[in-house]
């Protein structure tokens, strides 16, 4: 299977917004991993930071995964759901890593009570911490399948193709995931992510 | 059996069903509510698994279940272990029949908690043995060791986990399938199971002699079944004493350190520890929250570095551990170390009240009718945040009733307007009695029962009020209007949250009742009442921008633009069409949308 960089991810943080469905992307991916027989732990956080706040899970997989959350630092990837969160969680990647972040904004009701300014430059700030960003248009590309809660799995065949795991686990692992009446939409979501990922790796 | 990747909860809920655990009862709390909702998902044969109205009923559950001769367990977050705490100082003296298993599930770092306590300290305060898994397929193997022991020692037994292990997912294989050696029945035995005090001091020496034979299986644990404990050489310039999640955190961070990894959490293995110090050049404790193993291996005469390079407050990270013992860094504080290079200056994203949540409602009554606000424990506890702002206390469950009272009698009639808020579950949790001593001493007290038929937060878990048991089979439901008028409330009222103008007037009338009133604000969850959310409404060109409609806090509102009197949008994703940003519209600019679609 192709790959566009040498050192496929493996660390990866991933990072939204309550709601948006953090924790079925972190699922699909570790069990991804876990079918490509590697060890394998992820975090997450349920209760009341579920409730819209920021949400972040941490994946992990290795031959022997020992810490379920990731160094600072030293992420392989973060993939943001949304674009601010992919800002507040930056520090995570290391420095050759990769940002993978939805170019769709949700201002918090701080913002839109003009209490806070949603921040202007989040792109030239992504870049102090690593120079490979694959921004996309997630909620966009949703919307045109005709369903926008496939957006996360646009993002998720966007960083599938930085990781070592076979294309067909990635999908078996996704299909297991999602409602049965969405299967046909995911399957087009995440191809649609994926070859957007491989179009802008060549600008790297 | 194939491998499976499970979080911590859900191996716990699977190690109990593989050592043949009878009855499981719990009050939903998080880090540890998916443990008995996993159970009832994977719907294990012979299994009888409930949610109580609080922790202390469902350990007294567990209790009888015990007595019996059945394994049975009792789980529930840290704090809950404070409300189950008097059964539990009790049954340490009684001891048990079938096993009993105690989970407590502690929050460092207060993801969804109200402090942060260290529930170690249970297990000396009870003189109980405290299992602590690292990773969830030790989580799964464990339960079946503490019920064993539990059993041997005539002891109940502590499982505890943390937030870092409850919900992380970690690959698990599960064994076989153990059986208890008790036979089921119950047979008096009143010298041991009627605590009167000519019994009960009978029975704490025999607390004391249980606690030897513990300290002595302690010390043989890391080489003989249970195998609770191990020693791991590498370099021994460095050796740590670490347990639970911080085990792996030692791991991540110091790869070549020597390490005693605890098991048993307590009792202590002194001995061993005192071996290991020996052929280490340093020795180190790493453990999260309390100097608790600490405390014990300085009082043994060991020379040790802990809790001076590491923080007690908060979670610890591995960039923590790093720091601490490599860089020896003295960390006063565990979250600005993990925020360590991160950026400062964006707005924060806190979590808030769902787009149709009903509590909404009564917030936006409450903000506008300048009242004091005793909260409690639950979704509902999102009121405090802006720009509702309606909240002024939330101590621990059901304390929103007693504060109510509390401030009214202090003050007299100086008293400010005080208003106690509670969710449906809470009031049946511990929020009655807090009721019956409003009714009894006659406080001129309004509480709000926000009743949204579920608990909500942990995930919408049944209690007496909701209609559902945890097997989600119908289930009877108690009647707030008659329970209030049992207990002689005589001012009681329900009112549709979704109607602003209504429940501001129902607020307000009794809130000036002379004497005890009930308001029930009754409205399903909107997420668990999915047939009643519409499409989703719409901003029309009327918008003048005045963002009035912001201040509902709701975050399907957003503005379209950063300049001043930007139009305000729907999300149409997020949006439940409760319409009552239509409601506190002044300009008639937001509608109803296409129900058609």
């Amino acid at each position: 299977m192709k790959q566009s960089n040498a050192v496929a991810c493996r660390d990866i943080v991933v990072a939204g917004v309550g709601g948006q469905g953090v924790l079925v992307a972190t699922d699909v991916m570790a069990n991804a991993f876990m079918s490509s027989d590697l060890d394998v732990k992820k975090s997450e956080v349920h209760g009341m930071a579920q409730r819209g706040g920021s949400v972040i899970s941490h994946v992990r997989a290795g031959p022997e995964v020992f810490s379920p959350l990731i160094l600072a630092g030293s992420a392989d990837a973060v993939m943001a759901l949304e674009k601010m969160e992919a800002l507040r969680y930056a520090h995570m990647v290391r420095r050759d890593g990769l940002i993978v972040y939805n170019t769709q904004k949700i201002p918090p009701v701080s913002v839109s009570l003009q209490q806070d300014s949603y921040p202007a430059d989040i792109r030239d700030r992504l870049q102090q911490y690593s120079s490979r960003l694959v921004p996309i248009d997630a909620l966009d590309v949703a919307q045109e399948l005709g369903n926008p809660r496939v957006a996360n799995t646009v993002l998720l065949g966007a960083i599938s193709l930085y990781t070592e795991i076979d294309d067909l686990l990635w999908m078996d692992s996704l299909l297991e995931r999602v409602p049965k009446s969405t299967h046909k939409v995911n399957q087009q979501a995440f191809e649609r992510g994926r070859q957007l990922a491989a179009d802008t790796a060549g600008l790297d | 059996m194939s491998k499976q990747l499970l979080t911590g909860n859900e191996s716990i809920a699977l190690g109990a069903h593989l050592a043949s655990v009878g009855v499981v009862a719990g009050y939903p709390g998080t880090p540890s509510t998916e443990i008995i909702e996993s159970m009832v998902q994977a719907d294990y044969p012979n299994l009888y698994a409930e949610w109580a109205p609080n922790e202390k009923v469902a350990l007294e559950v567990a209790i009888g279940a015990s007595l019996s001769g059945v394994r049975s367990m009792a789980c529930m977050k840290h704090v809950g272990v404070n409300v189950a705490a008097d059964p539990l100082m009790t049954v340490t003296y009684m001891g048990v029949k079938g096993g009993l298993v105690i989970i407590t599930a502690d929050d460092p770092g207060m993801h969804s908690s109200q402090n942060e306590q260290d529930n170690r300290n249970y297990a000396r305060f009870a003189k109980v043995p405290m299992l602590e898994p690292s990773d969830s397929q030790e989580a799964c193997d464990m339960v079946a060791k503490a019920f064993n022991i539990s059993e041997e020692y005539d002891t109940p037994v502590f499982l505890r986990s943390t937030t870092r292990i409850s919900h992380s997912k970690g690959v698990v294989k599960a064994g076989d399938r153990s059986a208890t050696k008790v036979e089921p029945g119950f047979s008096p035995d009143p010298q041991k199971l009627v605590m009167i005090p000519a019994h009960a001091r009978k029975r704490h020496p025999e607390v004391l002699k249980r606690l030897e034979k513990l300290q002595k299986l302690a010390e043989i644990a890391h080489n003989n079944p249970p195998k609770l404990n191990r020693v791991e050489w590498r370099d021994r310039s460095i050796g740590v004493v670490t347990g639970g999640i911080a085990y792996q955190y030692v791991r991540e961070a110091l790869p070549d350190a020597s390490v005693f990894k605890l098991g048993l959490s307590y009792p202590l293995p002194i001995g061993q520890i005192k071996s290991f110090a020996g052929q280490v050049e340093q020795l180190y404790v790493v453990e999260e929250l309390d100097p608790f193993w600490e405390t014990e291996i300085r009082a043994a005469g060991l020379s040790v570095i802990g809790k001076d390079r590491l923080p007690s407050a908060g979670e610890l990270t591995p960039d923590i551990v790093r720091s601490a013992i490599l860089d020896g860094q003295e960390s006063s504080s565990g979250q600005q170390k993990a925020q360590k290079g991160a950026v400062q200056d964006i707005p924060a994203r806190p979590p808030m009240l769902c787009p149709g949540c009903p509590h909404r409602g009564v917030f936006w009554a409450l903000s506008r009718a300048g009242v004091n606000v005793t909260g409690d424990i639950g979704c509902y506890t999102l009121g405090v945040m802006p720009p509702l702002s309606a909240i002024d206390t939330t101590t621990c469950m059901g304390a929103s009733i007693g504060h109510a009272l509390g401030i009214k009698k202090a003050l007299g009639d100086d008293a400010p307007d005080t208003v106690a808020v509670i969710g449906d579950s809470t009031f049946m949790h511990s929020g009655m009695t807090g009721l019956a001593d409003v009714v009894y001493n006659q406080g001129d007290v309004t509480t709000i029962i926000l009743d949204n038929r579920t608990t909500a937060m942990t995930g919408h878990q049944g209690n007496p009020s909701s209609g559902y048991n945890a097997r989600l089979k119908k289930a009877p439901r108690t009647d707030f209007v008659k329970l209030a008028r049992g207990m002689g409330v005589e001012d009681v009222h329900r009112v549709d949250p979704y109607d602003l103008q209504e429940t501001a007037r129902v607020i307000k009338e009794a809130e000036e009742f002379p004497g005890p009133s009930v308001v029930i604000a009754d409205r399903p969850c909107i997420l668990l009442d999915r047939d009643s959310q519409r499409a989703p409404f719409e901003v029309t060109e009327e918008c003048t921008g005045c963002g009035f409609c912001l201040n509902l806090g709701c975050p399907a509102l957003y503005r379209t633009g950063e300049e001043k009197n930007a139009p305000v949008a729907i999300n149409p994703v997020t949006c439940t069409g409760c319409g009552m940003c239509a409601e506190v519209c002044g300009f008639s600019a937001i509608g109803e949308g296409d129900d058609s679609q």
